[in-house]
């Protein structure tokens, strides 16, 4: 009797067994980590230490971006990847170098992607097909919204690097649509960074490429109030888009003051994103004098 | 004694020698565009002003107002009179406000390739930069948007189809309703600023546009053909304020000059290359581009030679379509040789 397949077929029985036992122990141990994890992302959003939280960031990327290798189908640890990774390019180096956080920001945009396609029946040709796109937006539900959001979150931020290339300036639509419908299903999420955005995008390009004073200004003070003046980095946005494009100095100065003024310590789980703000808005507001014209000076 | 006379020849000789530097002027160009930051031209912009203040050694400088701080062309226009805006970057619709003569350069199914619109440009500038001078403004240099092409929801890529479509026309730009009119296709007129929101509910099904800026309207969007066969070129250029021109020392008129020059052309490569891209990411997103067949390209020339002898002795002169004309064809005998 030839027990060959009979025991070849029991090992591969036992070590599948083993094989499955262990992936689901480390699933277990990974879900008690689970809140140490997220802890670790809890207090780096309370960093109020500027340069501590520049030299901190990156080992907290790399180690989410090991735990992606090890478990490669949750969804928190992309998402939470995906945060850093834009915190960190916008934060720390897109005003020094804007290549590398052109990078950053597409490295964020492939674990969105992958979100995407793993948790909401995302496709990616769908990328390139507006009716695709649009009815795979409209079949989202409010538990798709951490996907949606920083999906156009990374999206939005690359292509805001990247005008000078047609792609680019080709896929801000989609973004917008994006944003639209995270509005539609919580207009609150993430510090309603969706009305930031679209707020930014209406106040920074021309009416005749479809800026609009109006959008601009309701969505930024739609964002003021649900975040209860919270959130810097939406005056910061407001300051260098809207009141830029539309010529708006006093509201500019209003807004620079205000996050001059505000404590960083003021809001807990904004400490870092603050920070950022403070420092970004100071640059702005050297610059201010280039940014505005003074009719009258030369008439 | 003789260290503290030492002392004070050295600071009146340090003294002396700073005065020129001190008493050397500076100057801010400020500059007008509609295209916002970071986008092609923007930077292509910013590496000039980067050259021309390393030249100037700081004395000159262009301060921008991009992505249409300043309003739209005819605002810019009436800024620049005033001396409140020294320069701008201009479509063809703007530059036609002030010389109405350089719209020949805009005609429907005028040049049929890059080389064409080179040559013409290149012979008529001169002419052009005493036409603009006589206004009050300095042609620093040519700029395009490139060549422009139909757009539509249904397949249309023949004057049959053209006359079926809902083809919105730029209601301020007198050349596109002229030249549709001319040829028998209908047009709805309306401002830029209403055609996303007219497509969207189907007052017009059709634009026309150069690749590059079907995607930054974001117009392309809401069609699914382009019809290949460009319908015309649209030409650009920087004025610049001759008042503000002619203050300048002839050193810093110079570096102005040669910097416009060069960078106009690397410009126009690059929008070019854009352009390209550009189609290449059209049917990347689904746009079908249509072929016209070439009887049908035939006939449209035929049909644009009404328009552009009628428009003649109106728009411009018949000499300078002439010499246009001209030009254009020893271009195209040149290449049959």
């Amino acid at each position: 009797m030839n027990l060959y397949p009979f025991v070849s077929s029991l090992l591969i029985a036992v070590l599948s067994t083993q094989i499955i036992g262990c992936g689901l122990l480390r699933n277990v141990a990974m879900d008690s980590a689970r809140p140490i994890l997220l802890d670790q992302t809890v207090a780096m959003n309370r960093e109020a230490d500027y340069e501590l939280a520049q030299d901190a960031l990156p080992a907290n990327i790399k180690l989410l971006e090991g735990l992606i290798l090890s478990y490669p189908s949750r969804k928190d640890f992309k998402l939470w990847v995906c945060e850093a990774l834009c915190g960190y390019g916008f934060g720390f180096v897109e005003d020094q170098d804007k290549q590398r956080a052109s990078q950053l920001y597409l490295r964020a945009k492939d674990y969105a992607v992958s979100n995407a396609v793993k948790h909401t029946h995302f496709k990616p040709e769908y990328m390139y097909s507006v009716d695709d796109l649009q009815n795979w937006l409209q079949q989202r539900s409010k538990k798709d919204i951490d996907v949606l959001y920083w999906l156009g979150h990374s999206w939005g931020a690359y292509i805001a690097l990247n005008l000078n290339d047609p792609e680019a300036m080709a896929d801000l639509p989609k973004v917008q649509w994006i944003m639209e419908r995270v509005i539609a299903l919580d207009e609150g999420f993430y510090h309603a960074g969706a009305h930031v955005f679209l707020g930014s995008v209406y106040g920074s390009i021309p009416p005749m490429f479809g800026g609009s004073e109006d959008k601009s200004l309701a969505h930024f003070e739609q964002a003021f109030s649900l975040t209860e003046e919270s959130f810097l980095l939406a005056y910061y946005y407001f300051a260098k888009t809207y009141c830029v494009r539309f010529q708006k100095k006093d509201a500019f100065d209003h807004a620079i003051t205000h996050i001059e003024q505000a404590s960083v310590l003021d809001f807990e789980n904004l400490q870092l994103v603050n920070s950022i703000a403070k420092h970004k808005s100071l640059q702005l507001k050297q610059e201010s004098e280039e940014l505005f014209f003074d009719e009258e000076m030369y008439e | 004694m003789k260290k503290c006379m030492n002392k004070v020849l050295i600071a009146i000789i340090i003294v002396f020698c700073a005065l020129p530097v001190f008493a050397q002027e500076k100057y801010v160009l400020k500059l007008a565009t509609l295209a916002p930051e970071g986008t092609t031209w923007m930077n292509t912009m910013e590496e000039m002003n980067d050259q021309i203040k390393e030249q100037s050694n700081g004395r000159l400088r262009i301060q921008f107002y991009p992505g249409g701080v300043m309003g739209d062309e005819l605002d810019v226009i009436r800024k620049m009179r005033f001396n409140q805006v020294h320069a701008g970057g201009f479509s063809g619709v703007g530059l036609g406000k002030v010389v109405p003569d350089v719209r020949v350069l805009d005609l429907p199914y005028l040049f049929h390739s890059y080389e064409e619109v080179d040559y013409v440009h290149q012979k008529l500038l001169d002419h052009f930069k005493k036409a603009y001078a006589d206004q009050g403004y300095i042609l620093a240099g040519w700029a395009e948007a490139g060549f422009v092409y139909l757009f539509s929801q249904t397949p249309a890529c023949d004057r049959e189809a053209f006359s079926h479509v809902k083809l919105w026309a730029w209601q301020d730009d007198p050349l596109a309703k002229a030249a549709f009119d001319g040829m028998g296709i209908p047009t709805i007129p309306l401002p830029i600023t209403d055609v996303m929101t007219s497509l969207q509910v189907g007052m017009v099904d059709s634009f026309y546009s150069p690749p590059l800026a079907a995607l930054a309207l974001q117009w392309y969007t809401r069609v699914k053909y382009m019809c290949t066969f460009p319908i015309t070129h649209a030409t650009g250029a920087v004025l610049i304020n001759k008042k503000f021109y002619d203050k300048l020392p002839d050193d810093l008129k110079k570096i102005l000059d040669d910097n416009f020059s060069q960078y106009l052309k690397i410009l126009i490569s690059r929008t070019r290359e854009d352009n390209a891209k550009s189609k290449e990411t059209l049917k990347k997103n689904g746009i079908t581009l249509l072929d016209a067949s070439d009887q049908e390209v035939k006939e449209l020339v035929v049909e644009s030679n009404k328009v552009w002898n009628n428009l003649a002795g109106t728009l411009y002169s018949r000499e300078l379509l002439d010499q246009v004309l001209s030009l254009i064809n020893e271009v195209r005998d040149d290449s049959k040789k």
